[in-house]
């Protein structure tokens, strides 16, 4: 049977199975099948296929029927012991191996040895013993002791498992081979062959009967065991897989650190062996290897105890190597890995690199003393020689140190580096400044791995924020001071910074710090560190040392970390309004910061004082944005958890910073419902504040302040509820029953009482009464204006009620205040020219300025609605406030970089100007259409309100009436009256211009804030400067608005295809609107012709600072004749004759506008205006080019619509005037020479038709000056000159004859130059060949006007054709002859003296 | 595709005029002419030799699209002839001096195939003179000489 089974035929599976045949007994399946098979039914039982027993199910069965080839497959096991007999690092090798299994099976003996012994004693006992004996256990141990028991052997049987499998793995560990190796793969090593597990199988507990472990792992295929390899794949364990490291290769350099001497060496002593072997022996494997530890010990000892005394003292004893020589002969003399251990003095001082090395505070260590500082600071510990200090790699490194101490005294280190980078100290050392500027100026081009010194500082910082102790409060240090400072302070404008309504602080971020800050991850875990500080269990040590904060105003709850947390989190609020929104928006944020520094905790008794700069905190970011005003309405205004403080506190400063929170949410129209829910308590806090304001101190005003600006705010709330949200909260009845009005009346008589009291003590003081009175003044002005709205005939009991108070305050000595106010206002402007930056008096100007804008409101709000009599509410000094603002129209401050919101008053002044203005005496709409054209002009970021009710009011003016009583200005009747006038056409583009589509959409709060406003504005604060870089392509930029605004216009009809135009702004034009381009360009002539004359009739001394410069006429001109396709969807397509589009320029009214629009910057009336010749200062700059740029931006350069332009000219313009005159003006030297290139020589062929007289060149404020001087050198440009000169002859006419005369002239004769290098560039070949090709090739003309051309600068004046050919003088003439005849010949000179002669 | 045909670009539509002139109403001696299926190839030869006659003070040409096979020329004279007067003159002009290049052309090659070893040079010589953009060569007189420029472009 077994030997016909031999062969893996198929007849064999078809022999019926007796039923004797052994049966594989582990498979429960097998089990099933062979019951069936047992049945009595005599019938073949039904089988399942899959019941079936497989062919492989009998090769496996006949493999197991065959115990002699298993046995001898299984002696052919290759054996483990040549591959771990080399020996390895770890502690597996084949002793221990075998010890393993020894101890194994010796283990087994034991414990069954003691359990049989156990028993027995137990059967010898009798019951009460035996009862004795269970009492004193359990009283011994306790009632568990049986579960306890159970569970310990349960472990034990559990952890015999454990152990042995994981130890079954130490051979595979040992291996050498790289992992995973492929089977058959020449030179991979076999680790083990499954036949290993058959002997060890037999050790295992759980299949101790299990009749052959092997035969059921082979079960896929006939293989023996030796057929099946196992190669090192993955480890099993991965704990021991990291401890296993190949040994070193021979040829590798690697240094031993010694050998092993513990039991992986055969020992040679004998009793130790004796003790070990027994102690083996008895003793799981677990605990062998502390064992192991414990010999070694004692064989150490045993060494010592040998060598001591045989051992010649030849070093000196407890140097390293009197060390090795005594304890490690063995080991090499000079291992370098233990040259830390040698001393420093012996070590030769190497050079090193001069790197700035930094001292335990942070501080740099000035090269003079790093050799000379003694050991014990404790700053040689990474010194390199000698050298103290830390550089800034190692103060990096050491950041990283798994010493928590290291890692905290290094970040404190980096804490100093920041503030000594940040701080500038002119009395350092030279070069330490030096290198602190270039750490600073480290530049950090894209691709430089190292990121600047600051960003690596606080990235450091950064990921040490999460630990706890010191650690992570040093981190915080860190992290403070990158993105805080103590040095780093901005300027603070204190409670001024609300009533302007706060400024992005964009570019104050030194270094990028902000922006690098990966706020995602940066705000969870400020929230984690503020609910649970690193330093909460420091104890009260560095509570009281924090000098963070005002002591008194800190509350005792909180740490410096979470005080850190809360002024780093303040700072980027500051910094930009999607900052704010991103703090506002991280969960769970300011609940946190609202528990731990405002809600008091619940167990204390008495009522705490909430943390002022929280709550500073909580304004700046309602300043922000709306959305984050909302967001905090709902999560404070739930609870009402700042009510509360109201109600309750007594303290006048928390209750300031409430108000002023109250202030900025009311300005978004949000959360006045406050106002009526705490009537009551406002009422009382009205009362305090009558009773502060009585007396004067800095705080008392302080809350006056804030009160009254509480006050004005729900006023503008309630004039139009619709506006607020939700709306209706507050409403004007209200207001009334609560006699608001009368309140701030009776306050403005008190403070006006002190305010003339204080009068002669001092003018400061005065300026900050009257600041306190302008707020009230600002109050009663919005009180007036809802009365207006909402009270009984427009308010006018109202008014008589306040005009009554308003008369006795605003007397004869208010009126003189207002006058030293304003010469004071009016010496600083003037002064400020000199001294810009200094922030003090711009401070006080702006206070100033705030101040008689608060009074101009007043005064407004008193105005009845309807022109009366024109009684005035009362006196202010008018023509002390016009003189005023003229000159603050004019002042060049509107260009300097001045702090954003300081100008905010300024402009705001100037609006309100111009709403008095009309009130005032001697008013007329035209003076009123000047000074709004000045005014619009200076208005900036935030004031796109009042630049919109301006620009509204201006073409409202502009009537055809207007225009017919002014003769037209510049434009028939009709354009006036089409298509709804100017307004109708233009408006959609102005208000675009002003306030274009932002991306995300902005409204700023003006800073009077209005109903409008209130309802609009998606934040408070304007937006830092800096944003008004020139961009690559056009799109509008807002205010200011660019100084040919009137012609925006163009831009658009130009662009009509970008994203930006109006014409992709849906809803920017109103369905009405029909206007055609013709009509758009009409219209803008004509506004851009009125802002001229009114200006110049009104205003001379403005319009050079406030109108249109010529370089944007001249370009707005050229945009004209570049509109050639039809963009409005007006009537030119009427036009289309089959000739195709009507040019625009070929309108007769447009032609005649631009006509007169560039009528003042020809020669003629430059001649007429200044008829001197003065050499002006020449700009090296190209004006055009300049005043290109907002249309093309910085992508397409000038020279490229130049092009266009040319070729335009070139292809349809008939020689228009116009057109010919425009494309002069790029051609003058002040531009490049390709400009002159490419009229000149690639478009030649234009020339000829190119008529344009001297006197109708377009020409800056330079005159033709500009295009003769000085003398062209190109030669390509100068040979272009020549050519056209001699092609064209007669048919060169005008300006342009003059030119290539001119130049050519000028580089033939010497006598051009005023300079003295006459000698120098007497002769010249150049000269000669010019010369020579004039005479020979020009015609008869071109040679005499070459010939006799003369132009001297000393004429003062530039000679045109035909007064400079007229005249050779004597000199020159002899001059010209002799240089004809030394360069060409007598000949020559013979044949063109005539020319001389005339 | 979208592609329009080929043959678009140079036949005629049914009932299609190749020219079309248009007198301009605001200016005086100036018209437009629009010629259709034809390029920029007939365009700038039609404008430089326009531009050679002293008759006219203008004369330009554009391409309204560049997918639309026709250009739009626009003449101004100085009254003494009519602008379309002075097109078909420039025209019979340009017939004239394109057939005359033609002959000598066609001479040339005869002279390179009677006589092979020097003909390449003549030939050469003979293009190089009248490789002048705008046709001005013959108007002026000195454009022989001018031809010879390194005399003074040579700085």
């Amino acid at each position: 049977m077994t030997s016909t089974s031999n062969s893996p035929s198929l007849i064999g599976s078809v022999f019926e199975r007796k039923p004797s045949i052994p049966k594989p007994p582990s498979s429960s399946s097998q089990s099933r099948f062979t019951s069936t098979l047992n049945s009595k039914t005599g019938f073949p039982p039904v089988q399942h296929r899959s019941q079936k027993s497989s062919a492989f199910l009998k090769n496996i069965e006949n493999g197991r029927r065959k115990p002699e080839l298993s046995s001898e497959r299984s002696a052919q096991v290759p054996s483990i012991v040549p591959q771990s007999a080399t020996p390895g690092p770890g502690p597996s090798t084949v002793p221990s191996q075998n010890q393993k299994q020894n101890g194994v099976g010796s283990t087994d003996d034991w414990r069954s040895h003691v359990s049989a012994e156990n028993e027995a004693r137990v059967q010898a006992m009798t019951e009460e013993e035996r009862a004795d004996e269970t009492r004193e256990i359990l009283e011994r141990f306790g009632p568990s002791v049986s579960e306890i028991l159970r569970r310990a052997r349960e472990n034990r049987e559990r952890n015999k498992d454990v152990k042995f499998t994981s130890l079954e793995e130490v051979p595979f560990t040992s291996e050498r081979e790289p992992l995973a190796s492929p089977i058959g793969l020449p030179g991979s090593q076999l680790v083990s062959s499954l036949s290993r597990s058959s002997s060890r199988a037999s050790t295992r507990p759980s299949s101790p009967n299990s009749p052959s472990r092997a035969s059921r792992k082979l079960r896929f295929a006939e293989l023996g065991p030796d057929q099946v390899h196992v190669y090192p794949s993955a480890p099993s364990s991965p704990k021991k897989a990291l401890l296993a490291l190949p040994p070193p290769d021979e040829d590798s350099n690697a240094v031993s650190l010694g050998t092993f001497k513990g039991r992986m060496k055969p020992i040679d002593l004998e009793d130790v062996t004796a003790s070990q072997t027994h102690v083996e022996e008895g003793t799981a494997e677990i605990q062998v290897e502390q064992v192991e530890e414990g010999t070694t010990e004692i064989q150490v000892e045993q060494i010592e105890k040998g060598t001591a005394e045989t051992q010649v003292e030849q070093v000196e004893e407890g140097t390293a190597e009197y060390i090795r020589q005594k304890y490690f002969p063995s080991a090499p003399a000079d291992n370098p890995d233990l040259a830390w251990m040698s001393s420093s003095l012996d070590s030769s001082p190497h050079e090193q690199t001069p790197d700035l090395r930094f001292d335990l505070n942070g501080m740099p260590i000035p090269s003079s003393k790093i050799l000379s500082l003694p050991t014990h600071l404790g700053l040689h510990h990474h010194a390199e020689g000698t050298r103290a200090g830390y550089t800034l790699d190692d103060i990096f490194l050491l950041t990283r140190s798994t010493v928590r101490a290291q890692r905290a005294a290094m970040l404190e280190v980096l804490v100093g580096v920041t503030r000594w980078l940040r701080t500038s100290d002119t009395k350092e050392d030279v070069d330490i400044e030096a290198a602190r500027k270039s750490l600073l100026n480290l530049p950090n081009p894209e691709g430089s791995g190292t990121p600047p010194l600051l960003k690596r500082i606080l990235f450091a910082g950064l990921e040490a924020l999460p630990e706890r102790g010191a650690v992570g409060v040093r981190a915080m240090d860190v992290v403070w001071e990158c993105i805080v400072g103590q040095t780093n302070v901005t300027e603070d404008l204190g409670d001024l910074e609300f009533e302007f309504g706060g400024m992005e602080e964009g570019k104050t971020d030194e270094g990028g710090l902000i922006t690098a800050l990966p706020l995602a991850d940066v705000l969870p875990q400020f929230l984690s560190l503020l609910l649970s500080p690193p330093d909460s269990d420091l104890g009260d040590e560095r509570l009281s040392t924090s000098t963070l904060n005002q002591p008194e105003s800190r509350s005792l709850r909180t740490t410096p970390a979470q005080q850190q947390i809360l002024s780093i989190l303040t700072r980027l609020a500051r910094y930009s309004n999607a900052y704010a929104e991103t703090i506002v928006q991280e969960k769970g944020l300011i609940e946190g910061l609202l528990r731990v520094f405002i809600i008091p905790p619940a167990t204390s008794t008495y009522a705490s004082i909430p943390d002022l700069a929280t709550i500073r905190l909580l304004t700046i970011l309602a300043s922000a944005s709306r959305t984050n005003a909302e967001a905090l309405c709902q999560k404070i205004g739930a609870g009402d958890v700042l009510l509360r403080f109201v109600v309750l506190s007594t303290n006048d400063n928390v209750l300031v910073e409430i108000m002023l929170f109250y202030t900025i949410l009311a300005r978004y129209g949000m959360y006045s419902r406050v106002a009526a829910d705490a009537k009551e308590v406002w009422w009382k806090i009205g009362d305090h504040v009558v009773a502060l304001s009585s007396s004067y101190s800095q705080s008392n005003t302080r809350l006056v302040r804030a009160y009254v600006g509480l006050i004005e705010a729900w006023l503008i709330c309630a004039t139009d509820p619709h506006r607020t949200t939700p709306s209706h909260e507050l409403l004007w009845s209200q207001v009334k029953s609560w006699e608001w009005g009368a309140g701030l009346a009776s306050l403005l008589t008190k403070c006006s009482r002190l305010a003339v009291e204080r009068m002669d003590t001092g003018e400061n003081s005065i300026r900050i009464d009257v600041s306190t009175s302008a707020s009230l003044w600002r109050s009663l002005g919005a009180y007036l204006e809802g009365a207006k709205l909402n009270g009984i005939r427009g308010g006018e009991e109202e008014r008589t009620e306040v005009g009554l108070v308003l008369k006795r305050v605003f007397d004869s000595g208010a009126v003189r205040t207002f006058r030293n106010l304003i010469q004071d206002f009016k010496t600083k402007l003037q002064t400020m020219g000199m001294e810009m930056k200094t922030t003090v008096a711009f401070r006080e100007i702006a206070s100033s300025a705030s101040i008689l804008s608060s009074a101009i409101r007043l005064w407004l709000g008193c105005c009845p609605p309807s022109p009366s009599d024109g009684s005035l509410p009362f006196e202010l000094p008018f023509a002390d406030i016009s003189d005023l603002c003229a000159l603050l129209v004019r002042h060049d401050l509107w260009h300097l970089d001045l702090h954003p919101l300081l100008i905010r008053p300024l402009s705001t002044l100037l609006v309100l100007f111009l709403r008095l203005s009309p009130h005032l005496p001697g008013s007329h709409p035209d003076l009123w259409l000047a000074q709004a054209f000045g005014v619009i002009k200076a208005l900036r970021r935030g004031d796109e309100e009042y630049a919109l009710q301006i620009i509204s009011q201006i073409l409202d003016i502009l009537t055809s009436e207007w225009a017919a009583q002014r003769g037209g200005v510049g434009a028939p009747d009709f354009v006036w009256k089409e298509k709804g006038g100017l307004k109708a056409v233009l408006i959609p583009f102005l208000r675009y211009e002003i306030n274009p589509e932002r991306e995300p959409y902005t409204y700023v709060a003006p800073l009077f804030p209005s109903t409008r406003s209130t309802g609009m504005c998606t934040t408070l604060r304007i937006p830092s400067s800096h944003h008004r870089d020139v961009t690559t392509e056009w799109r509008p930029l807002g205010l200011p608005l660019h100084s040919d605004w009137t012609l925006s216009p163009f831009n658009h009809l130009l662009r009509s295809g970008s994203d930006y135009s109006v014409f992709k702004q849906s809803g920017a034009l109103p369905d009405s609107w029909d206007a055609s381009e013709i009509d758009i360009v009409r219209a803008a002539l004509a506004l851009a012709m009125v802002e001229r004359e009114v200006l110049q009739r009104f205003a001379p001394l403005m319009i050079s600072l406030v109108g249109p410069k010529g370089e944007d006429i001249v370009f707005a001109c050229m945009k004209v004749f570049m509109l050639e396709h039809d963009v409005g969807n007006g009537d030119s397509k009427t036009h289309y004759n089959g000739e195709g589009l009507q040019e625009v320029f070929r309108d007769e009214v447009v032609a005649r506008q631009l006509h007169e629009i560039l009528e003042p910057y020809t020669v003629k009336a430059l001649f007429s205006s200044s008829t001197l010749y003065v050499p002006s200062s020449r700009s090296s700059s190209a004006p055009l080019e300049l005043a290109s740029l907002p249309l093309l931006g910085t992508a397409v350069p000038f020279y490229q619509f130049y092009t266009d332009f040319l070729s335009l000219y070139d292809s349809i313009s008939f020689s228009h005037p116009i057109f010919s005159r425009l494309l002069l003006p790029p051609t003058s030297m002040l531009y490049a020479a390709d400009y002159r290139k490419l009229l000149w020589n690639d478009y030649s062929h234009v020339l000829r038709g190119l008529r344009v007289e001297v006197d109708d060149v377009i020409a800056g404020a330079g005159g033709i000056e500009q295009w003769l001087y000085p003398v062209e050198t190109a030669p390509d440009v100068l040979g272009a000159f020549l050519r056209a000169l001699i092609k064209y002859g007669e048919g060169l006419q005008g300006f342009l004859r003059l030119l290539a005369v001119h130049h050519v002239a000028a580089n033939i004769w010497p006598d051009f130059y005023v300079d003295a290098h006459i000698e120098e560039i007497v002769f010249d070949e150049r000269r000669n060949k010019l010369l020579r090709v004039v005479i020979e090739q020009g015609g008869m003309e071109v040679v005499k006007d070459v010939l006799r051309y003369r132009q001297s600068p000393q004429l003062r004046r530039i000679l045109c054709s035909p007064a400079c050919f007229q005249e050779v003088d004597e000199s020159c003439k002899r001059l010209r002859c002799d240089l004809i005849a030394n360069w060409i010949g007598e000949g020559t000179l013979e044949r063109v003296r005539g020319v001389f002669e005339r | 595709m979208n592609a329009p045909n080929r043959f678009e670009l140079y036949v005629l539509d049914e009932g299609e005029a190749p020219v079309e002139v248009n007198e301009d109403t605001k200016i005086p001696n100036a018209a437009t002419i629009k010629i259709l299926k034809q390029d920029h190839t007939l365009g700038n030869m039609l404008r430089a030799q326009l531009l050679s006659m002293p008759e006219v003070l203008f004369a330009g040409y554009k391409v309204p699209h560049p997918l639309h096979p026709h250009f739009l020329l626009k003449i101004q004279t100085d009254g003494t002839k009519a602008p379309d007067l002075i097109l078909s003159d420039a025209c019979n002009q340009l017939i004239g001096t394109l057939s005359s290049l033609e002959a000598k052309f066609k001479r040339e090659f005869a002279f390179k195939e009677t006589d092979s070893s020097g003909g390449a040079g003549v030939t050469g010589g003979t293009f190089a003179t009248s490789d002048d953009p705008y046709g001005t060569g013959a108007g002026t007189g000195g454009g022989a000489s001018w031809g010879n420029r390194d005399d003074y472009l040579d700085f």
